[in-house]
């Protein structure tokens, strides 16, 4: 065992399943002014980090995380970079209401009852949880998307299956929603294999066949996530995420997804509660409490909420001799 | 509320990963909460974590391993795990350390904690049998490499008959190994290390991961991942876990 090898402290938590690795200390320093400007010096000189912390063997195909780093933002009580296995994003909603759960429950913030407010400084902007408190547990965290919408439907074939609906909405990212049935699919743990699969080849066809743009950011202009979902009393889904694995919780950001498309279609009016039931049992609650339209789209604002637990403390040692150090994934990046 | 505390540590061998948990850490339990199920599965685990219970008994070393997925290279796990507890001052340094595992007894030599000589190849038709594993080896032509993942998993599940224990793709030093599931194993087997050197005469075999793995007798090194503290607390909605393949 080396005691001289690098140390990085961080605090584990899962929201409806789903990990979030919150880095407490051992972050060199990150050049730049902004959370941008250092998610960027992050990304191009201190990858390795992100590669030890979050691949096997320390980590898994979903594992995801956030560097905690002091407030570049006056606002704000921490910035945060948010990482995962396939890169980084600009922001998260399941490690949104990890990491706020963890500086909570730790003391990290002023705790104050029965509702403590944690502000991240994100680089998709700034964000507001609202975490609901009983007896200094953390009972469930509220925060607002940024603008949601429903982009466009396609139809699509898939080996006997065709002209199968997909719609198309923005939450954070692209998501591709599509009915589990018509694809002879059924959202079980025991068929995640076969989920990824089809999910990952119906994402690349749409890419080819279809324009998928960000109407304000051009530079958002592919599909990167997808979404099955079976009807019911509660909506169950699951989330595809890039590389090629399944989201543990209703995600976030998937869930705006759906009642940005739900309510584009008149199925959701607003502020209905909408509850989203992920593949592992976990649910959000989401509503959308603003809704404006631009052009022919109309953006929404959601207000999401969800529970995490803390589930673990570690102190994990970069040994600059491991030839592992930065990991295995045995899915392509991307 | 944290309810249960649980301290372990994290290793690995060649990529392998071992949760090592002294039994007595496991022994008080949350109703309807499992302790063992929690420590290995997702949300704190992963199908990648095999977990390991010791504890002493006179002058024995007791193990459980629970793995999620095969437990391969059991004689390199466990040197690893008794390195591990030497380093970490939990065991005197001796000669030799006698362990039980599913009610088979091992004695390992110090001096060879980090070393595990290659096993006998026996070829039989198109197999090659090593310790009491069947092994198929199919040299191709595919680029060996993450990015054809799919085609590799493919021309695997084409060549699975439910015979062979690993399945073996190789092209020159570079090999891709899978299980009888038909899972690719991202860490070296030693039996396969075996087949490569004495029937492929390999010096040098690179796994999938592009470790590198000198083919006399194996070398290995456990890594330290962590120290670690688990927390289980009452409200969580996951009493023993689950694991997405």
């Amino acid at each position: 065992m080396k005691i001289n090898s690098k140390l990085l402290v961080t605090v584990d938590t899962h929201t409806g399943g789903n990990p979030t690795r919150t880095v407490l200390s051992g972050m060199p320093k990150l050049k730049g002014e902004t959370i941008q400007e250092k998610m960027l010096d992050m990304k191009e000189n201190h990858d390795y980090i992100r590669k030890f912390l979050v691949f096997p063997p320390r980590g898994h195909d979903v594992m995801s995380g956030t560097i905690l780093l002091p407030p570049l933002k006056e606002e704000a009580d921490f910035s945060v970079i948010f990482i995962e296995t396939g890169g980084y994003l600009p922001m998260c909603g399941h490690d949104t209401i990890g990491t706020c759960t963890a500086l909570v429950e730790l003391g990290y913030v002023e705790v104050k009852e029965p509702y403590t407010s944690v502000v991240l400084d994100t680089p998709a902007g700034v964000v507001e949880a609202s975490c609901k408190m009983k007896e200094g547990k953390v009972q469930e965290v509220t925060f607002i998307s940024t603008d949601s919408f429903h982009l466009k439907t396609v139809y699509i074939d898939y080996k006997d299956f065709k002209n199968i609906k997909c719609d198309i909405a923005y939450g954070g990212n692209f998501y591709g929603i599509m009915k589990a049935g018509d694809l002879g699919l059924s959202l079980h743990v025991s068929r995640s294999e076969e989920i990824v699969e089809i999910a990952m080849a119906i994402r690349d066809e749409i890419n080819r066949r279809h324009e998928v743009k960000h109407p304000d950011y051009p530079f958002i202009n592919k599909l990167t996530h997808m979404e099955f979902y079976e009807t019911g009393d509660v909506v169950k889904n699951t989330v595809i995420v890039p590389p090629g694995g399944i989201d543990r919780s209703p995600c976030g950001t998937g869930t705006c997804a759906k009642v940005s498309t739900l309510y584009k279609e008149g199925d959701l009016d607003l502020n209905e509660v909408f509850i989203h039931e992920s593949i592992t049992g976990s649910q959000f609650k989401a509503q959308v409490i603003h809704a404006s339209v631009k052009g022919n789209i109309i953006y929404n604002r959601v207000a999401i909420t969800g529970t995490a637990w803390i589930m673990g403390r570690h102190d994990f040692y970069f040994d600059p001799d491991d030839p592992l150090n930065q990991g295995y994934l045995l899915i392509p990046e991307i | 509320m944290i309810s249960k505390v649980i301290n372990s540590y994290d290793i690995h061998i060649n990529g392998q990963q071992l949760r090592i948990i002294e039994k007595n850490e496991l022994e008080t339990v949350l109703q309807d909460y499992e302790n063992k199920a929690l420590m290995r599965n997702e949300p704190r685990g992963s199908k990648y974590v095999r977990l390991l219970i010791f504890q002493w008994s006179d002058d024995v070393l007791d193990v459980e391993l629970h793995p999620n997925e095969s437990v391969d290279n059991i004689r390199i796990l466990l040197k690893g795990c008794i390195s591990s507890l030497v380093d970490r001052g939990r065991i005197n340094s001796k000669e030799s350390y006698l362990v039980r595992n599913n009610g088979q007894m091992y004695e390992f030599q110090h001096g060879c904690l980090t070393t595990e000589k290659l096993p006998e190849v026996e070829k039989k038709q198109n197999m090659y049998l090593v310790n009491d594993k069947k092994i198929k080896v199919y040299e191709v032509d595919m680029e060996l490499e993450i990015k054809n993942i799919t085609a590799i998993k493919a021309y695997i599940h084409s060549k699975q008959d439910g015979n062979s224990d690993y399945l073996v793709l190789k092209q020159g030093e570079k090999q891709v190994v899978a299980n009888k599931k038909g899972d690719i194993l991202a860490y070296p087997i030693i039996e396969v290390v075996a087949v490569c050197a004495k029937e492929f005469s390999q010096e040098i075999i690179t796994s999938f991961t592009g470790l590198k793995i000198h083919a006399e007798d194996m070398q290995f090194n456990y890594y330290l991942i962590s120290n670690s503290q688990f927390y289980i607390e009452h409200s969580d909605i996951y009493a023993k876990g689950f694991i997405i393949k």
